[in-house]
């Protein structure tokens, strides 16, 4: 899809939003850079485990971009076991994972082979957006993850017992949240 | 939710003439289901925490032969696609899309939203399908889906007249 034109001083007030906010949550730094197709925060952050992680936020313009603004808000787990021998069942409990925790997704950097959640959207410019329930989200979530992907490499499931696998993930991630 | 969002979501999409009826689902959801293309349906489920607070989860499905080899291009694909998530469960393939707004901001959402939706579906749905039911090989679903997404009939050029 072509990306329509940047104009950046129409997306710099929802960066800023978002930096601030940030800067209120326990996040180690956090970084702002502007490309051609729009402007990116990186914040590193520990998760609950001790691990490091990555929060990145694109903010690109929509469609009709003095209206709308996209916004995807990406965490890159830490690096796990390596799944390439598994990739039928990482899909299958990554697809049924991203059906069940809905409106975040899963996902793997294939350059990295690393998961990332994903909340992405498409909003109005003047949409008071927070990034704090994802990023909490994320906290409970990334452990249960961790787990999850190990049991993978271990007992190598078939795709439907990946999905059962995706189905006790949630349950565990709304049973916390309801905590 | 606020009547006025509510009236602002229903009477634009009946000025789009996409026929959108009201469904019964729980609260504090409201829900309508509308025409997207000529033989497709897509559901809006919106919720109103607050006035200016709405949030519109648009989900848009086909049926598909159930394979894996699907679901694992479906997941390989799924990155390219933001703000947009698909999802591939059993014999049902779904674009899903979130939209954050307002009564006021709610109708540009909503055009921009099934603008990008229909471009996503028309240039890599139809790959998947395709794959799952033995048409087109794996590499060949991911290439030609790819290029389509990227391609020249991209969404700003199929922008509805405003």
């Amino acid at each position: 899809m072509n990306a329509p034109e940047i104009n950046e001083e129409t997306l710099k007030p929802v960066a800023r939003r978002l930096k601030k906010e940030l800067k209120s949550l326990e996040v180690d730094k956090t970084g702002v850079s502007r490309h051609e197709y729009g402007i990116a925060i990186k914040s590193l952050f520990t998760t609950l485990n001790n691990e490091k992680a990555t929060l990145s936020i694109l903010i690109t313009p929509g469609v009709h971009p003095d209206k709308n603004v996209n916004l995807i808000m990406d965490v890159t787990l830490p690096e796990g076991p390596n799944m390439e021998q598994h990739l039928n069942a990482l899909s299958a409990f990554m697809q049924h994972s991203t059906a069940l925790l809905s409106p975040m997704s899963m996902l793997v950097d294939m350059r990295t082979n690393q998961i990332v959640l994903r909340q992405s959207q498409l909003m109005a410019l003047n949409y008071p957006i927070t990034c704090t329930p994802f990023f909490n989200a994320v906290q409970i979530l990334t452990p249960l993850i961790q787990q999850t992907l190990q049991s993978i490499v271990k007992i190598n499931p078939t795709p439907e017992d990946a999905r059962k696998m995706a189905d006790l993930l949630s349950e565990s991630f709304y049973g916390a949240l309801s905590e | 939710m606020n009547p006025q969002t509510r009236q602002a979501i229903a009477s634009h999409l009946t000025s789009q003439q996409l026929e959108p009826k009201e469904q019964d689902v729980e609260a504090p959801a409201t829900s309508w289901i509308f025409k997207f293309a000529e033989d497709l349906q897509s559901e809006l489920f919106c919720y109103e925490q607050e006035v200016g607070d709405l949030t519109v989860i648009m989900l848009t499905s086909v049926q598909i032969t159930p394979n894996e080899n699907a679901t694992t291009l479906t997941a390989a694909l799924a990155p390219a696609l933001a703000p947009a998530s698909i999802i591939m469960m059993n014999d049902v393939l779904t674009l899903r899309l979130m939209l954050r707004g307002d009564a006021n901001t709610i109708p540009s959402l909503l055009d921009e939203g099934i603008l990008v939706s229909r471009h996503i579906i028309a240039s890599v749905f139809t790959r998947i399908v395709d794959l799952a039911a033995g048409k087109i090989p794996m590499q060949q679903a991911m290439v030609t889906a790819m290029q389509a997404l990227q391609g020249p009939a991209g969404a700003q050029q199929a922008a509805p007249q405003e």
